[in-house]
């Protein structure tokens, strides 16, 4: 017997959805009906705790007059109980679109059957949804999906009531001296904690919010350097992408805020990603920020193809080893080479490079010997909230050089 | 659970982050334009705060996220702890919730000889006779091999010993427990990163001071326990000002789980090379502000050991009168 959910305003596309759906199966079904969004959460919800008489399949159509598509799939990701169950999706969207919410539903590890186009080809459905119960599913890494993010709540935590900035410091390696801090962004929502970046930024890099965030980060980032006259000294990081480069009012944006930290060094990290379109824009945005006093470090180094092309063609003025090659360089030879060769090349090209994800004073050591310049990470320290960070740094002048050297 | 003290404020008269913005302001003798400067002046957070949501903020209309109460609270001299720990509400809602955990199904004890009667905790000291047999019964139940390295070592002279705290049910019956230590950020990421063994990390007398609390096991044969275990442990952490983070280094699912639910992030995920068995040991590593911004460790945190002694005679008063 097979329990079918189908979630759809309009009474005859459903019973369409039925008839086909009996004819296709030769096993009994069950349908269970529900008109909106709202229904569907509620009988969903009722579902998940029932063990044996639990759903094998919900179709949601997207568009429905009462209740939003969306807002059923984002209840079905927040739900242990129900984010196992295959879900298809009909939509009448553009194409577009419709990859938009694959993306989505795949970030959110949810059991997608497909997305039709309406009128539904529930013998293709089936089809698929047999496949998708042949593939062996292997263990899931034990990850529960607690920490996936809705869509539209993550829309609503853009801005400066939620967002929430930590800095962590950047060392010179051979002297101990610190050099500046990476301004690193949290979304904080009512008591859920923070939300890190590695959940957020993809989706939100989706929704074409990035710049939105950039822009927002730089304004809270700067503001507080601009409070703590002691701060001036110490370069400040900024996290950027290619897109952000595209953006002519973004650039305006950085500029006048460097004039607002005339005596800070600025630096914006641009992270690797696959996107070279528009490269003449991109460099000619990054000629303009230059020529405007601020520099620019290539973020992430070897996680992604496009980089020696890069490296060739824009003046950056550091490399950043991403730290998934640095926390384990003395247990993983693979790793280590990476490292080193990173750094033989940025030292070849006169750039400064930079570990990021130092943990431990084994790793430090290691890069010390291989020529790095720069450190990051938890062995100095983690992440710093903005509140904290003089308090910081008159710590490590006073003391921490000496705890740091030993 | 939504409706809680920190963030819902539609039928509160007495909000206590109202409550502390109107007395720290009136205590300073300051305008509300004058406060809102004042904010502006001290935190990043509020450069475009104004005069508006101030107010909104004092007649509890609207409530800012924890993590900006901690600094609005921090610029006072206070801690977030402080102020919610002091709260009745607050306190009441924190008791509730862990005697009455939200979801019923997982409140069944997962213990086939207990089922929800009175119990009590004690802290086993390292001289306590039973020290060792409680060690192997954790070990037992967390699988961590990092456990195992410091049973041949119990007497050792160590800098931080291993504590743990047991929870009793009638006739001595053990129904919960949690193991704990405190030790340096530097010594903590060596073990994290299977670089030092746990021996180590607690025989180290660091020149730096102990700010983590590490905890490598809790459990609870109820939620009710299991809640009740992890506050005692996250209580200590709370009321030491000097502790910086909290550490979890686990191997068992089941907090595993459980911490991923209270939207904490795995910090590391690495199988130790240097044991036979193959072991993955997850670890959690959570700053302070973070414990205070999440409404799960928070309320945990806030309960005192005498609150929780006179929840537990409750609980069993209750039972017997049943």
């Amino acid at each position: 017997m097979m329990r079918i959910l189908i979630v759809d305003d309009q009474r005859f596309l459903r019973e369409s959805i039925k008839a086909d759906f009996s004819r296709c199966l030769d096993t009994e079904c069950v349908f269970i009906e529900a008109e909106s969004g709202y229904e569907a959460i509620s009988i969903i919800g009722h579902q998940a705790g029932m063990g044996s008489s639990r759903l094998d399949l919900i179709v949601v159509d997207l568009k429905m007059e009462d209740g939003d598509g969306l807002a059923v799939i984002d209840y079905i990701a927040t739900n242990v109980d129900s984010m196992e169950i295959p879900l298809a999706i009909i939509s009448s969207s553009e194409q577009r679109t419709l990859e938009l919410i694959v993306n989505i539903i795949e970030r959110f590890k949810l059991n997608l059957v497909g997305v039709y186009q309406k009128p539904v080809d529930v013998a293709l459905l089936l089809q698929q949804l047999r496949a998708l119960d042949d593939s062996v599913k292997p263990d899931s890494e034990a990850e529960y999906t607690a920490d996936a993010l809705p869509v539209d709540q993550l829309v609503k935590l853009i801005n400066d009531e939620h967002l929430i900035l930590c800095y962590q410091p950047k060392i010179d390696i051979a002297s101990k001296e610190l050099v500046g801090f990476e301004v690193l962004a949290r979304l904080c929502q009512n008591g859920d904690g923070f939300i890190y970046p590695d959940k957020f930024i993809p989706p939100i890099m989706q929704l074409g919010l990035g710049t939105v965030l950039a822009k927002l980060v730089l304004q809270q980032a700067i503001t507080h350097w601009q409070l703590s006259p002691q701060l001036k000294g110490y370069a400040l990081s900024v996290n950027i992408t290619v897109e952000d480069l595209i953006d002519p009012d973004f650039i305006e944006f950085v500029i006048n805020k460097k004039l607002c930290i005339p005596d800070t060094k600025l630096i914006l990290e641009l992270t690797e990603s696959h996107d070279t379109l528009q490269q003449d824009r991109v460099l000619a945005s990054i000629a303009k920020i230059i020529i405007n006093d601020i520099s620019i470090s290539l973020d992430d180094f070897g996680k992604s193809y496009s980089t020696f092309d890069r490296l060739d063609s824009i003046p950056f003025d550091e490399i950043k080893i991403d730290k998934s090659f640095v926390s384990d360089l003395d247990s993983n030879n693979q790793h280590l080479a990476i490292v080193k060769s990173t750094i033989a090349l940025a030292n070849t090209l006169k750039i400064k490079v930079v570990a990021e994800g130092v943990e431990t004073l084994t790793v430090l050591n290691r890069l010390k010997h291989l020529g790095c310049n720069l450190a990051q990470g938890y062995y100095f320290s983690p992440p710093i909230e903005g509140r904290y960070v003089s308090s910081w740094v008159e710590d490590y002048l006073a003391g921490g050089l000496s705890v740091v050297s030993h | 659970m939504n409706s809680t003290a920190y963030c819902d404020t539609s039928d509160k008269d007495s909000h206590v982050f109202s409550i502390f913005l109107r007395n720290a302001r009136q205590h300073h003798d300051l305008s509300q334009e004058q406060f809102c400067l004042y904010l502006r002046e001290q935190s990043s957070l509020f450069y475009n705060l104004d005069t508006i949501t101030v107010s909104r903020w004092e007649r509890e209309i609207n409530i800012p996220s924890l993590a900006k109460q901690a600094e609005i609270v921090e610029l006072f001299g206070e801690e977030l702890f402080d102020l919610y720990g002091n709260d009745q509400q607050f306190i009441a809602e924190s008791l509730n919730f862990i005697d009455y955990p939200a979801d019923l199904k997982a409140s069944r004890s997962g213990h086939p000889y207990y089922c929800d009667q009175e119990y009590s905790v004690e802290q086993i000291s390292v001289d306590h006779h039973n020290y060792r047999f409680f060690m192997k019964m954790i070990l037992q139940y967390e699988g961590n091999p990092c456990i195992e390295d410091c049973l041949d070592n119990i007497d050792a002279d160590l800098s931080q010993p291993l504590r743990i705290q047991v929870a009793y049910a009638s006739g001595k019956q053990v129904v919960g427990h949690c193991l704990y230590t405190y030790t340096s950020s530097h010594e903590l990421l060596k073990l994290l990163n299977c670089e030092s063994g746990l021996q180590q990390v607690l025989r180290t007398r660091s020149s730096e001071a102990d700010d983590c609390m590490l905890i490598l096991s809790s459990f609870g044969a109820s939620t009710q326990i299991e809640n009740t275990m992890m506050s005692v442990c996250l209580n200590k952490f709370a009321f030491s000002k000097k502790l910086k983070y909290l550490c979890f280094s686990l191997c068992n699912d089941r907090l595993i789980k459980k911490l991923t639910m209270a939207k904490l992030t795995l910090f590391k995920k690495r199988s130790c090379p240097s044991y036979d068995v193959h072991v993955t040991i997850s670890s959690f590593l959570i700053s302070r502000s973070e414990v205070m911004a999440n409404r799960f460790l928070l309320k945990l945190a806030v309960i005192s050991s005498s609150r929780l002694k006179t929840l537990l005679k409750t609980i069993a008063n209750r039972e017997q009168s049943l």
